[in-house]
């Protein structure tokens, strides 16, 4: 479960969140939408802890605990998960190296030995398979030469990997086709579970209708200004952001 | 005839000609190109930054004494060099064994193939072998340099390895150089070459003791015939007291191809220089390496890529890790002349700085003189990318973990040119295993 209380958040001397308060329950998918500008990204930053972004004041809690304290990596292994808006590429690093190095990162913190080489094959090739990746893929540098669409599933593919508690999908349908939004969504909704909450942001209805939200937020200005079911989301593309103050 | 000298010697240089007089009998292979060497000595002395080719390094001021060359290596020598270990872990055909630039072959290992003939260089040459007669100092004379010439003048013993035309030999041939003892200076020679349609693989490693001031002047001719392969991979792993300079100069003829990498991580004052002729037309050439350096250490590399054929093409990248103190330094220059268009010619070189006292100096240049052809150049320098590493401490990675990565993943890109499994493998092990004692000094201090 995510507890975001009365969150604030600065970059430099600029003030972008301005008191975020929302509950993701276990088992849940909520929606965070909003205008460019309103603190969509900012918030996953800050999720994930990145050092930029300075709290002023409120808490983050995951299953009752504040990981504010916590640094990025110590976030991920205790059950965070960002699925970033523009993954980096990093050549020089095949992805099956980097999928292992992150696997063994999480295991090492659960005090567990390193995956099995076998083990580990299997898996990334299986999960590789649902969401279309090929071998010749993993065998690349991580990101180097993939597709928008690529690269996306490739972010599901570690989430997959590195089962969250709490997965927080950064405009997960930016950039994809019609049929990278499926399978993407397809890759998403299989990771639904009693245990787990996923926090979907998103500027666009379009990625609800595939990954169906039981809440839906709605963030401008740094502030959760309402709250509704998937209904809103519907709502929100036949109305725009224009009636929260913002331009659609 | 000895000419007078344009300088004032420094004390070094003084140590030098009183080392070559006190050696004249001993020193009686190669009289003319020997005579001509001690004579740039003596006219230049060492090189300075005034010179374009040395314009980070400056051996006059570095090279403040001039140990007694080694002589043939004794017992102890052989003892000592036996129980270092140089860590290039691979299976080659055969280990050919060097203490102090002399064959040992009580310290070799394997059986060559009748298609290989190899002999110690000096030897071969007072012998009058016609290869060696014919091509001894035949890609270095005209090079005004006088730290080259110190080679010349001094060497002893050495090393011709010649590939039978149209030789196929799969596993490599290891050269594998020792030094031996506290205080002395060395002067490896090689003569390579691989006949025409043959097709080879070396590997040679330079290592030896840390906290001994010893001086290595080593010389290399590599001539590659038409349509021959060769694969080169030189490893530098000197002791941390150690000068160690390097000339090579290579001759690329028709339709040849060299891929050669050099991974630099030893020595406190190093310079390779490489030198490659495209002689013939459609020869390939790439040329890779990694410069690890640390603490005060100035590790230069000097490159020309001399296109004088049409139609070659050349590939060259290194990426130069620098952390402490240390000075890397680059200087590449392509080299397209009047007949050799169609030349395809990248080269590029980065440099990773782990921290604020390192330095990098880079100089790419380009000099065409041909119209129908493609070169290009880059040169850059920069830290670890803060956004990569948040990428992977996102997926739990440690930020030292993550760091490491990182810099494994950027001499990665140079390491991927190697096309050979188990040579990149012993490569990236050797990186992977710097990195380790860098960034664990780095966490103590």
């Amino acid at each position: 479960m995510l507890e975001i209380r009365n969150l604030h958040a600065r970059i430099e001397d600029k003030q972008i969140l301005n008191g975020i308060d929302l509950v993701v329950p276990d088992g849940e998918v909520h929606a965070i939408m909003g205008p460019n500008g309103s603190g969509k990204s900012t918030l996953s930053y800050v999720l994930a802890g990145r050092e930029d972004y300075e709290i002023t004041d409120g808490d983050i809690l995951v299953d009752g605990q504040s990981i504010l304290e916590l640094e990025p990596d110590q976030r991920a292994t205790a059950g965070l998960f960002l699925a970033f808006q523009y993954p980096l590429e990093i050549p020089g690093v095949s992805t099956m190296t980097f999928l292992k190095a992150a696997v063994n990162a999480h295991r090492k913190a659960r005090g567990e030995d390193e995956i099995a080489a076998g083990v580990f094959l299997k898996r990334v090739r299986e999960v590789a398979k649902s969401l279309q990746i090929s071998d010749e893929m993993l065998k690349r540098g991580l990101n180097v030469g993939f597709s928008g669409g690529e690269k996306k599933r490739m972010e599901i593919l570690q989430m997959a990997l590195l089962q969250p508690k709490l997965a927080v999908l950064d405009e997960t349908d930016s950039g994809l086709d019609i049929d990278a939004l499926r399978i993407v969504s397809e890759g998403v909704n299989a990771l639904r579970s009693p245990k787990r909450s996923i926090l979907v942001i998103t500027h666009y209805q379009r990625l609800l209708d595939y990954i169906v939200p039981d809440r839906v937020h709605v963030l401008t200005k740094g502030k959760v200004v309402r709250s509704g079911d998937a209904n809103l989301a519907r709502e929100l593309e036949a109305s725009g952001y224009a009636g929260y103050g913002e331009a659609a | 005839m000895s000419m007078e000298p344009r300088i004032r010697h420094t004390a070094g240089e003084e140590a030098i000609l009183q080392a070559f007089s006190a050696r004249r009998k001993e020193l009686a292979a190669y009289p003319r190109e020997r005579a001509a060497a001690l004579d740039l000595v003596v006219q230049d002395g060492l090189p300075t930054r005034r010179s374009e080719a040395w314009k980070f390094s400056d051996l006059r001021a570095a090279l403040k004494s001039f140990p007694e060359p080694a002589g043939l290596p004794g017992a102890g020598d052989i003892a000592a060099a036996k129980s270092s270990r140089p860590g290039i872990d691979i299976s080659p055909l055969a280990r050919l064994a060097f203490v102090n630039g002399r064959y040992v072959p009580s310290l070799s290992e394997g059986q060559l193939p009748t298609d290989i003939y190899f002999r110690d260089l000096t030897q071969a040459f007072e012998r009058g072998d016609a290869y060696v007669e014919a091509h001894f100092g035949r890609l270095t004379a005209g090079n005004r340099d006088s730290a080259l010439a110190l080679n010349t003048a001094f060497t002893q013993g050495g090393a011709v390895l010649r590939i039978a035309p149209h030789a196929k030999i799969e596993a490599p041939i290891h050269l594998d150089f020792r030094f031996a003892g506290a205080q002395a200076s060395v002067f490896p020679r090689l003569l390579i070459l691989v006949g025409e349609g043959a097709q080879c693989t070396i590997v040679e490693s330079h290592v030896g003791p840390d906290g001994a001031a010893y001086q290595s002047h080593a010389a290399s001719e590599i001539i590659v015939g038409a349509h021959a392969r060769l694969t080169h991979v030189t490893v530098q792993k000197e002791g941390d007291a150690a000068l160690a300079l390097s000339h090579g100069f290579v001759e690329l003829g028709q339709g040849s191809c060299y891929e050669t990498f050099a991974l630099d991580e030893g020595a406190a004052f190093q310079r390779r220089a490489l030198s490659v002729r495209l002689t013939g037309e459609g020869a390939n050439l790439a040329l890779n390496g990694a410069v690890l350096a640390r603490y005060r250490q100035h590790l230069d590399t000097t490159l020309q890529v001399d296109h004088a054929a049409a139609g070659c093409n050349s590939r060259e990248t290194f990426k130069y890790v620098l952390g402490g103190h240390a000075h890397g330094v680059f200087q590449g220059k392509i080299i397209v002349r009047p007949d050799a268009q169609k030349t395809d010619g990248r080269m590029s070189a980065r440099g990773l700085m782990l921290g604020d006292e390192a330095e990098f100096s880079a100089k790419p240049e380009l000099e065409i003189f041909a119209d129908d052809v493609q070169c290009a150049h880059g040169a850059t320098a920069g830290q670890i990318d803060e956004d990569l590493a948040f990428y992977l401490r996102s997926r739990g990675l440690s930020e030292a973990d993550a760091k490491a990565l990182l810099v494994k993943a950027f001499v990665g890109e140079a390491l991927e040119a190697v096309s050979d499994d188990a040579l990149r493998g012993m490569l990236t092990e050797r990186v992977g295993a710097w990195l380790d004692q860098t960034l664990a000094d780095r966490n103590k201090s």
